[in-house]
């Protein structure tokens, strides 16, 4: 009895002492959930199929207090997602521990009292808060799915988290406690379109957010958790830092939209036609660090890319005063040597000043000496990272930290020359190094693109920013209207089940040859510069390149597209780009260089006889490459989780809407891809069909959407009206023209799943601003204050949907269904 | 070479009669075969053989993108709409020429015959000056799906690559030879 009572006591005590331990404000999500990826319809079924290795893509770091260890989230895929982040000691340059969180953990912010590590897990309804003394996680406090970046006030009584679901950053009240910390949630400012990066002015009385997708800054008064401004960056914002109290820098591209400078639409709303410099189409994609006073939003200057002049024969030269050389930037600001600048260092204490900027699609690191007071950059150091893909990097006195995201590794470099001093595994190459697959060669194509251009300046993920779209219409160079028509950016996610592809569907795998081909366009290299070689380059030029190709100019233009070989001793005729005479031999090469080899693997790349169906790998010459990217595009979805609840009330009834007769929807947009394809086509349908939307005109009324004759013969898939066909032969052979306003191009149908997280910017030409605007015709009750609706054809309305007798809940219930998608 | 015409009448017997009966790996099971023969189309409605005209125009293209078309006659139960895998060993190189291409039509040329529309074998390697001249062994597999097929067939045939439209169809409006003799007008 005696020992059953000293029992009872002890366990009481005990207790009690776990009681006091606990604090009640410490809150843990209570009902924890991860999304779940969408089902990949690209299956083993397929001949192209092949496994994959598991890999985590580690993409942000921070340091410890005492800068000793780093962290680094690792978020793998929105296929495969990550659940952990990895624990690094800088001494030792190895891993020391893998912390488990939650799904797809890819922002990091260390406590500034140096105790908590906040987790942002953006397929979680919840973030992790690490205790950095045991590296175990201390508590999950609830948040939203997509929490992607946060930052703390430097008393760390603050946080603002940024999430790209809602549009907006979250704001808490933080209190550090001995087992966590108490987030208190204070507001939600809506930002730009996709926010990722934010900063916090030295003060840390403005917060700046950077948006991925609605390419502009939101300048935001921390105590008034008020937006001051917006600025309009005209391209996607990637990171963004305070250079001084109101001087910010921002790591972004150009913000042109490819059009002919002085021609073309208006779509910056500036007043003027045409947003580009001089060059056109791809030519004017360039890369840039834009530095705007953040209390007025002015842009002070804007550094642009070192080789905006005069590698391709279409650049315009700044002396070339008929082409309007004068428009271009001013030499004195090309001064970005690398492409896409991704993310910012700032080292306010180095002596001078000193900002890093890595650049993911070209696999480098350049540093900048800062003069704070004039507000100027100066070029130092421009490094090649051991990695691909850098992404994350923190400068640490005499070192700078690099995540290569794609390499599943931490570089550690030398700040003052760029020598690499470590390189630690983070991520998972148990599967072998990257890349160790046909599918990865196409991711690394598709995220380290600038290699296989002329410039080095240009990737397919500039626009297409995490495999999704931006919200920006371009001149594109399949129309035939040269420079003046507009065709918006596509998300290129759930690929495998949605050919054939591009608004034209004009391609799939079979024959995909996207815009690389004009990052290194054959008239750059003397073997088919076919002004040099009016009748044709002798046979074996490629291989032994005749003495005209060491003794020629580059081919040049008078107007941005077509060639001109300029008179001998012209000064504008520039050198060629390239010491290789044809584009295989340079591509051939560029694979060599970055992927370490110029074949295949071929597991899904390879050419494969007719006859005896053997197969055999692909060289990585023009062709390879290019096809590469199909297979990139073809095996994963690349679909991020949906975080919307597809059970609301609300979301069924726009789904009876969708799928009701009287809409017809479904017809055109049949589950599971939402979209008419080679694979889902239920009705039998045809996968192109005439516009169901006015098309894109200029003021005389012509179609601009119409494509050219070369892209038709070149994509036996893209069909359109020809002028014959309506009009009569006797009208048109006077002038090919003259029906240009009322033919039409076929367009396919795109689709709706992943709507949720594409531009706001929509249909083909990317004019309609909401799915309001889609949806409704013009005057519907649903419009929004300087909203137009877009559901008609030339004043006919109900063309794309019967959607004239709905009321406006109607067409929000029917909204919400399609964001579920 | 002169191309001579076939009246359509003869299109059918051409099939059987200029050995060109189906080649390739026996067939699958559950594979249906039709029979089908390389070759060019020649005017509205014609069509003749590689043994009456196997030259095939090499063509520059939109953005730079060279081609070399070829075409399948093909009767039997056909497919609307097939899939193609080809390759092309040129004489004297050793890179195989080859790909693969959906979505190409079968339109009909008389009951019970079809000619496919062009199947673009790509010619990026190399100047046309590596290729105008040499005969290339060229086989394509037609199929109403590639990676599962229920209906199928190959053909075989040898075609000399020929540049006699020396005109570039880059752009919307062809760069001829004449027009590139400098001067501001050349090029556009």
């Amino acid at each position: 009895m005696r020992t059953r009572t000293l029992l009872l006591a002890v366990a009481a005590a005990l207790m009690l002492a776990q009681l006091s331990c606990v604090d009640p404000e410490i809150v843990n999500v209570t009902n924890p959930r991860s999304l779940t990826p969408y089902p990949n319809p690209f299956t083993p079924a397929d001949p192209r199929w092949a496994p994959q290795p598991r890999r985590e893509k580690p993409q942000e770091i921070v340091l410890s207090r005492d800068q000793r260890r780093a962290y680094v989230s690792l978020p793998g895929t929105p296929d495969a997602a990550g659940h952990s982040i990895a624990v690094v000691d800088l001494d030792s340059a190895s891993v020391m521990a893998r912390i488990e969180v939650g799904s797809g953990p890819q922002g990091l912010a260390l406590h500034p009292e140096g105790r908590w590590l906040l987790v942002l897990n953006r397929y979680s309804n919840f973030a992790s808060v690490i205790d950095t003394l045991s590296n175990q996680v201390a508590h999950r406090p609830p948040m939203d799915f997509y929490a992607t970046e946060a930052v703390f006030s430097a008393d760390g009584r603050k946080l603002f988290v940024s999430n790209r679901w809602l549009d907006a950053v979250v704001a808490y009240d933080v209190e550090a406690r001995e087992t966590g910390l108490v987030l208190s949630e204070r507001g939600r400012i809506p930002v730009g379109q996709n926010p990722r990066d934010l900063a916090l002015s030295p003060d840390g009385s403005r917060l700046a957010v950077a948006a991925l997708t609605g390419l502009s800054v939101s300048i935001i008064d921390t105590g008034s958790r008020r937006e001051l401004r917006r600025i309009l960056v005209g391209a996607p914002a990637n990171d963004v830092t305070f250079l001084s109290a109101r001087r910010l820098i921002v790591a972004t591209t150009s913000a042109s939209t490819h059009h002919p400078a002085l021609l073309g639409p208006d779509t910056n709303g500036d007043g003027h036609p045409g947003d580009g410099t001089p060059n056109v189409n791809f030519q004017d994609l360039q890369n840039e660090l834009a530095l705007y006073d953040a209390e007025t939003g002015e842009e002070e200057v804007r550094y642009t890319s070192d080789t905006i002049c005069c590698r391709d024969y279409r650049d315009v030269d700044p002396n070339d005063s008929e082409r309007r050389g004068d428009l271009l930037p001013p030499r004195e600001h090309w001064l970005v040597a690398g492409a896409l600048p991704e993310q910012l260092a700032f080292d306010p204490d180095a002596e001078p000043a000193r900002l890093f900027v890595s650049y993911s699609a070209s696999n480098q690191v350049q540093s900048f000496l800062v003069d704070e007071e004039r507000g100027t950059l100066s070029p130092l150091l421009t490094f090649a990272t051991r990695g691909h893909s850098p992404h994350g990097l923190v400068a640490l006195g005499d070192r700078v930290l690099v995540v290569h995201r794609l390499s599943e590794s931490l570089g550690v470099y030398d700040a003052d020359d760029g020598e690499s001093r470590a390189e630690i595994l983070v991520g998972d190459v148990s599967g072998g190094p990257f890349p160790a697959t046909d599918f990865e060669i196409g991711e690394l194509v598709n995220d380290v693109t600038a290699p296989f251009s002329l410039d080095g300046d240009q990737s397919c993920v500039h626009c297409h920013r995490e495999n999704g779209n931006i919200d920006k219409a371009f001149s594109m160079p399949l129309t035939i209207a040269r420079g003046l028509g507009l065709r918006m950016t596509m998300a290129y996610r759930g690929a495998a089940d949605t050919r054939p592809w591009f608004f034209e569907s004009a391609m799939d795998e079979t024959n995909f040859r996207p815009v690389i081909n004009e990052f290194a366009r054959i008239e750059n290299f003397c073997c088919s510069d076919y002004t040099l070689w009016p009748t044709g380059a002798p046979a074996g030029c490629a291989e032994d390149p005749p003495p005209e190709c060491q003794a020629s100019p580059n081919t040049s233009s008078t107007d941005g597209f077509a060639p001109y070989r300029r008179p001998d001793n012209d000064p504008l005729a520039h050198a060629r780009p390239t010491p290789f005479a044809s584009r295989d031999t340079f591509y051939l090469s560029a694979a060599e260089q970055l992927l370490g080899r110029t074949r295949s693997f071929g597991d899904s790349l390879f050419f494969e006889d007719p006859i005896t169906g053997e197969r055999e790998p692909l060289p990585l010459d023009f062709d390879g490459v290019t096809r590469s990217l199909g297979i990139f595009l073809l095996t994963t979805t690349k679909l991020l989780p949906n975080p919307h609840d597809a059970k609301r009330q609300a979301v069924q009834r726009g789904r009876a809407l969708f799928e009701s007769a009287a809409l017809g929807c479904r017809f055109c947009h049949p589950a599971p891809s939402f979209a008419i394809s080679t694979d889902v086509n239920p009705d039998s349908l045809p996968l192109k069909m005439g516009p169901v939307v006015t098309p894109f005109r200029d003021a005389d009324g012509n179609n601009l959407d119409l494509l050219s004759a070369g892209f038709l013969e070149a994509f036996p898939l893209s069909e359109m009206e020809t002028c014959e066909e309506v009009c009569g032969e006797e009208v048109c052979s006077a002038d090919a023209t003259a029906c240009d306003d009322i033919r039409d191009v076929r367009l396919g149908v795109p689709s709706l799943r992943g709507l949720w997280d594409r531009a706001h910017g929509m249909l083909h030409h990317g004019q309609a601003r909401s799915l309001r605007e889609v949806l409704s015709p013009p005057g519907h009750p649903a419009l929004r204050e300087g909203e137009v609706g877009r559901n008609e054809r030339d004043g006919i309305v109900d063309t794309h949907g019967g959607t004239s007798h709905l009321s406006a809940g109607d067409i929000e219930d029917l909204e919400l269904y399609l964001l579920s998608l | 070479m002169l191309r001579r015409w076939l009246p359509p009448f003869c299109l059918v017997a051409s099939l059987s009669v200029a050995g060109c009966t189906p080649t390739g790996p026996p067939p699958e099971a559950d594979v249906t075969t039709f029979d089908c023969v390389l070759g060019v189309p020649v005017g509205e409605g014609a069509f003749v053989t590689l043994d009456e005209d196997n030259e095939t125009e090499l063509q520059l293209g939109f953005q730079g993108l060279a081609f070399a078309p070829v075409h399948v006659l093909a009767s039997g139960e056909v497919p609307d709409v097939v899939e193609a895998t080809f390759s092309a060993r040129v004489d004297g190189r050793s890179d195989v020429l080859g790909g693969q291409q959906a979505g190409i039509e079968m339109r009909t040329l008389e009951p019970g015959v079809w000619l496919s529309t062009d199947i673009l074998v790509p010619v990026n390697r190399g100047s046309f000056a590596d290729y105008v001249g040499r005969e290339a062994a060229v086989a394509v597999r037609l199929a109403d799906d590639l990676r599962a097929p229920t209906a199928a067939c190959v053909s075989e045939g040898v075609v000399i690559f020929v540049d006699e439209d020396r005109c570039v169809h880059t752009g919307e409006v062809p760069i001829c030879p004449d027009e590139l003799d400098g001067g501001p007008e050349a090029g556009t």
